[in-house]
Parts: structure tokens; sequence; C-alpha cells
């Protein structure tokens, strides 16, 4: 770029900044020598530059810095230094903490609540079922238990009708020869009327019956009677025996439904509300009981050392 | 930057920073709290800093040090500046013409004073002033130009006067 009198004031204002290069500086020196009306403007820039100042900072020794300024502590010795602020320990009865736990202890009663509900239904459903198996069971049962018993009892009282027609025989054949045919008849009577009862499980009252025509034919047989009489007396007495075939029947038949026997629970109709009201407070009357037991025991019991 | 270089910045700079600054702001307590502050930066930032980039570094501290301070409008008056300055001025540089000068000087804007300054007292390039003033180097030159037209025009003008 060649200085013209365009540019002339750019070129003398970084030549007293130092600015320029060296052949900037000997172009400028040719082109004021052959325009010598810039010299004087050169002149005037120049004074507007500042002499150096000699100011000086005095406080010097303030700046200076010393090895020893970089010695640091070790950090576990700095450790010990260290201080930390005294926790401040709220009480556990804030208003927060207060509401948070009565929530949550309201949560769980109503969880036992719900829980102890539920339990009890099942449980009152569960004793129902119970019963009722056990009701049936039972009944079953008796009607088995009966009939072996009638079974058992009929076999004793075949024995006995055994033993009586035995007797009868006995009593027969010392009697009168015809009668012994009768007799005999009367046996096989006897006999299958057993055998029938038997196989037709009856009733503990109707082996009673046949148990008691055994005996009541063994008493009332008498050497001299004839044994049409006997058997009269016998049939009479086993008559009523059919009576009892619904029961026989009842027996047979298993298909057939037995009556359930309902159970009811007694109701617990005295108050044992034992609770004493004293103006709107409500005072439990057991653990009151508990109490003037004790009070009462107390006195006892200095009355009875009192005495010793 | 070591303890050695530090001080050796200390030695080296210290009094430019402080020149820079009370010639700005014309307040020694002033000027000096800006060097102490500039230097424990240093010190502070001495392992970031490296020793050759040292003097642009307070300088550049100085400079912002000093325009908060003339922001907060604690600045005083011109002339009582430039007599408590004038103070610790040496003899031979009490010329008329250096009293003109001043006071032309603390006319300009502080920008224009500062790039003067700097300039002049430090011998700083145009890269290195629009460094420490976070202007580019065209801005530097352009205001700078605008600042000795300005001195130039006062010369002048009091030469006119006084003849």
């Amino acid at each position: 770029m060649k200085i013209n009198i365009q540019n002339i004031d750019t070129y003398l204002m970084s030549y007293i900044d130092n600015e320029l290069s060296l052949a900037e500086i000997k172009e400028l020196e040719l082109f004021i020598k052959a325009h010598p009306v810039y010299e004087k403007e050169l002149a005037l820039l120049k004074q507007t530059v500042l002499a150096t100042d000699e100011i000086v900072y005095e406080d010097k020794q303030l700046l200076y810095r010393y090895s020893e300024m970089e010695a640091t502590l070790p950090s576990a010795f700095k450790k010990q230094l260290y201080r930390q602020e005294a926790k401040v320990v709220e009480g556990f009865f804030t208003r927060t903490n207060i509401i948070s736990i009565s929530s949550i202890a309201a949560l769980l009663l109503l969880f036992i609540g719900y829980r102890f509900y539920t339990s009890g239904n099942d449980l009152n459903n569960e004793l129902i079922s119970q019963n009722k198996k056990t009701n049936t069971e039972n009944s079953v049962d008796a009607v088995i238990a009966n009939s072996e018993q009638a079974i058992e009892d009929n076999n004793s009282a075949k024995l006995k009708n055994d033993a009586s027609l035995a007797t009868n025989k006995m009593f027969a054949s010392a009697n009168t020869s015809p009668a012994k045919g009768t007799s005999f008849k009367l046996v096989n009577k006897t006999s299958s009327n057993t055998d029938t009862d038997a196989t037709n499980l009856t009733t503990f009252n109707s082996n009673e019956r046949s148990a008691n025509a055994g005996i009541i034919s063994e008493t009332n047989l008498t050497p001299n009677s004839t044994t049409a009489d006997l058997t009269n007396k016998i049939i009479a007495e086993i008559e009523p025996i059919n009576s009892t075939e619904n029961t026989k029947q009842a027996i047979a038949n298993p298909s057939t439904p037995l009556e359930e026997k309902e159970n009811y629970d007694n109701i617990d109709t005295e108050d044992h509300d034992r609770s004493v009201y004293i103006a709107n407070l409500e005072i439990d009357g057991d653990k009151l009981r508990g109490f003037s037991r004790r009070i009462n025991a107390i006195f006892k019991r200095n009355k009875n050392e009192k005495q010793k | 930057m070591t303890v050695q270089d530090y001080n050796n910045c200390v030695d080296q700079y210290s009094d430019g920073v402080y020149r820079f600054i009370v010639k700005n702001i014309g307040q020694e307590a002033d000027a000096q709290d800006i060097v102490q502050t500039a230097f424990e930066k240093l010190w502070v930032n001495r392992e970031k800093v490296e020793p050759l980039k040292a003097k642009s570094y307070l300088f550049t501290i100085a400079y912002h040090l000093m325009i908060d301070q003339i922001r907060k409008g604690k600045k005083e008056s011109i002339t009582d500046n430039f007599e408590e300055v004038k103070g610790q001025t040496h003899p031979n540089n009490n010329s008329e013409l250096k009293q003109i000068l001043l006071r032309a000087i603390n006319e300009l804007n502080p920008t224009q004073k500062s790039l003067v300054l700097l300039k002049d007292y430090e011998g700083y390039s145009y890269q290195e002033i629009g460094e420490i003033m976070n202007l580019s180097e065209s801005q530097v030159k352009v205001y700078l130009h605008r600042a000795r037209q300005i001195l130039k025009g006062k010369l002048i003008h009091l030469e006119k006067m006084s003849a």
C-alpha cells in the first residue's frame, strides 16, 4: 500500500504508535521529505504521546509471596480441625409425624377389622358345615349301631329261644308222645321267625320282643299245656314284631333319605354389659369388678393379718 | 507459575499496573486496592497462568476492576486527580506542555483514556490492548486515532490561546 495524501494521517498515527514496519517507516520518511507540510503535522502528533512517568508502586512488599506461603497441612490434620454444626434434634411428635402415624394406625385398624370380620364369617360357615356333617354321620352311626345291637340281641334271643324250645322239647317228650310232633313244628316256627328277624335287621325293640317271646314261652310252658297253646302264645307275642315293618324297610333300603336333625344354638339372653356410665364417661364394669375384688382382697388380707 | 515467577511479575509489572490505574482514576488508594486485587487473583490462578502471559493477565484484571470502580461512581473529579498524581511524578516531567496534555487526556472518555495510557505508558500493541480491553485490533486502532486527533486539536487550541 502506497502512502498518499488520503492515507497519510493513518500512517502518521501508526508511526507514533510504533505500529509501522521498517519498510513503511522508510516509505513514510521519504513521503514527508517530499511533502514537508506533514512534518509539522507529525511533530504535533508526537506531542500527544505521553512521556513515561516514573510512578512506582511503593507497597511491593505486600505483594511478594514466599515459599512458606505454599506450605500446606496434611489432609489428616486438616480433618481434625474441621468442625460440624450441632444438629438440631427435632422432637418425634411433630405435627407431620403425628398425622402420618395416626393415618397408618387408622389404616391398620381398618385392615385388622376387615380381616377379623372375614375370618369370623368363614369360621361360622365352617362350623355350620361341620355340624351338618356330624349330624348326618351321627344319625347313620346310630342306625348302624342300633342295627348291630339288634343283630346281637337277635342272636341272644335266638339262643334263648333255642334253649326254651329245648326245654319245651324235654317237657313235651316227658308228657306225651303225639305232642312231640307239635313241639317239633313249634321249634320250626320259632326258628323261622328268628331267622326272618335276623335277615331283616330287626330293631332293638323287636328283638327284645322276640327275646321276651322266648322267655314268655319258656315261663308259660308247663308240662301240661298243649303245643297248640304254645304256638298261639308265641305267635301272639311275635305279631307285634311285624308292626315294626316300616323301620325294617327303612334300614333295608338305604336309598331312602334320612331325616336331618336340625340343631339350634342356644341364644344367651343374659345381659353381659357391665358398663358403668358416669355422665359421658363409660367405665368397663368387668375391669371395675376386678378392681373392687382386688381392693376387697387387700382389705381381707389386712383383716386376716390383724386377726393373726 | 512458581513463587519466583510470581515475585518477578511483582517486580516487573506492579509499577505499570499501578501507573495505568492511577492515571485512569486518579485515586491512589483505589489504584492500590486494584493492584492488590489483581496480584491476588494472579496468585490464586498461578497454576493456570503462564509467566509470559502474566503481564497481559494483570492488566486485564486491573482494567476490569477499574471499570467496575468507575461504574460505581467512586471516581473523583479530574482536576483533583491530576493534582494528586502530580505530586508523585518526577520533576523533569513538570513541563507546561505535559500539564496541558494531561488535562486534555482527562477530558477523553474512559476507553480512549485507557487506550492512550496502555499505548504510551506500557507500549502495548494494538492486539494486546484489544485483548486487555476486549476490543478488536481495528477498533483499538480507530479509537486510539480518534483520541490522538482530539488531543492534537486540544493542543493546537491551547497553543493558540497561550499565543
